[in-house]
């Protein structure tokens, strides 16, 4: 069997969202409380929030996988 | 006399930069680490924990030199210049003209004094808390229509926003002067009760809203 192109569509990698769990939780207190500047109740959410920021490195590239390049170097030996 | 220190301090200090929107008086652990390292001969303790404090008097030199370093109290050494304020002077120069910005940013705290009748600066970094945003609204095409996502912001984006939105709504001000069209700004900010009616609060609340109604997207792709 001859195949003109050998090539695959890699999985995607999970998506990076920074302290998204503190976002939703100070987003969801502020909606609960009617807190919309985060001055009474949603006071705490919203420290941990700006902690996690300021703590949290930020991920840079992340790997992609290079199946298709090894496979297209490789198509030419399959027969 | 204090040069080479100051610069060893500003290196040690770059590593953990210093925040803008916190308080003065709670400094990191880092922070009293890399001013702990530049222990000194001439000391004052908690010195850097109150910056806006009068500055210190150089007392004469102790007989403590000959002991290790265990015995020799802490120098430390302020900033040279306050991070909120550098921000500021940074956000309004043009054309690289450092020194008029930073005589807009001097007149404006003379007017807020002149407005309250207290420290300026605290009132200052008091109006950049409170309409500094926690989150932006990110919006990306799903197919045919918008999604929008909230996302957090780090401390200087959020300094960033809060000054952006603050000389945006100062413009509507019928003040000649940009120092003092900021300053009544900054003063209404702190005084405000009606969030809707501020031009700088207003646009936060925008953004809250718009977050509010999306949260369920924060840990979309």
């Amino acid at each position: 069997m001859h195949i003109e192109k050998l090539k695959v569509r890699p999985r995607k990698n999970p998506a990076f969202n920074m302290c998204a769990t503190q976002l939703n939780q100070m987003l969801s207190c502020m909606v609960t409380t009617g807190d919309v500047f985060h001055n009474g109740h949603c006071k705490t959410a919203a420290a941990d929030l700006f902690h996690c920021m300021a703590t949290t490195p930020f991920r840079g590239k992340q790997h992609r996988s290079p199946i298709n390049y090894h496979l297209a170097r490789l198509n030419k030996k399959i027969k | 006399m204090f040069s080479p220190l100051r610069r060893a301090g500003v290196i040690a200090a770059r590593r953990s930069t210093r925040s803008v929107t916190t308080i003065p008086n709670e400094p990191s652990s880092v922070m009293k680490e890399a001013m702990g390292a530049l222990a000194g001969i001439l000391g004052q303790k908690d010195a850097f924990n109150q910056p806006l404090a009068p500055p210190p008097t150089p007392p004469s030199l102790p007989a403590t030199l000959a002991n290790g370093p265990q015995d020799q109290p802490l120098m430390l050494i302020p900033v040279e210049e306050d991070p909120l304020l550098q921000f500021l002077t940074s956000y309004i120069q043009r054309n690289g003209e450092r020194k008029k910005a930073a005589k807009i940013v001097s007149r404006t705290l003379l007017f807020i004094h002149t407005l309250t009748r207290s420290p300026p600066l605290p009132i200052l970094r008091e109006a950049v808390l409170q309409v500094a945003p926690a989150c932006k609204i990110t919006s990306t095409m799903f197919g045919v229509r918008p999604i929008y996502k909230p996302v957090a912001l780090s401390e200087k984006q959020r300094t960033h926003y809060a000054i952006k939105w603050i000389l945006e709504s100062s413009k509507s001000r019928p003040e000649h002067k940009l120092e003092e069209r900021l300053a009544r700004e900054v003063v209404d900010i702190v005084q405000c009760t009606d969030p809707k009616s501020q031009g700088a609060l207003k646009k936060k609340m925008e953004v809250y809203n718009m977050a509010m109604k999306n949260r369920t997207n924060t840990n979309m792709r």
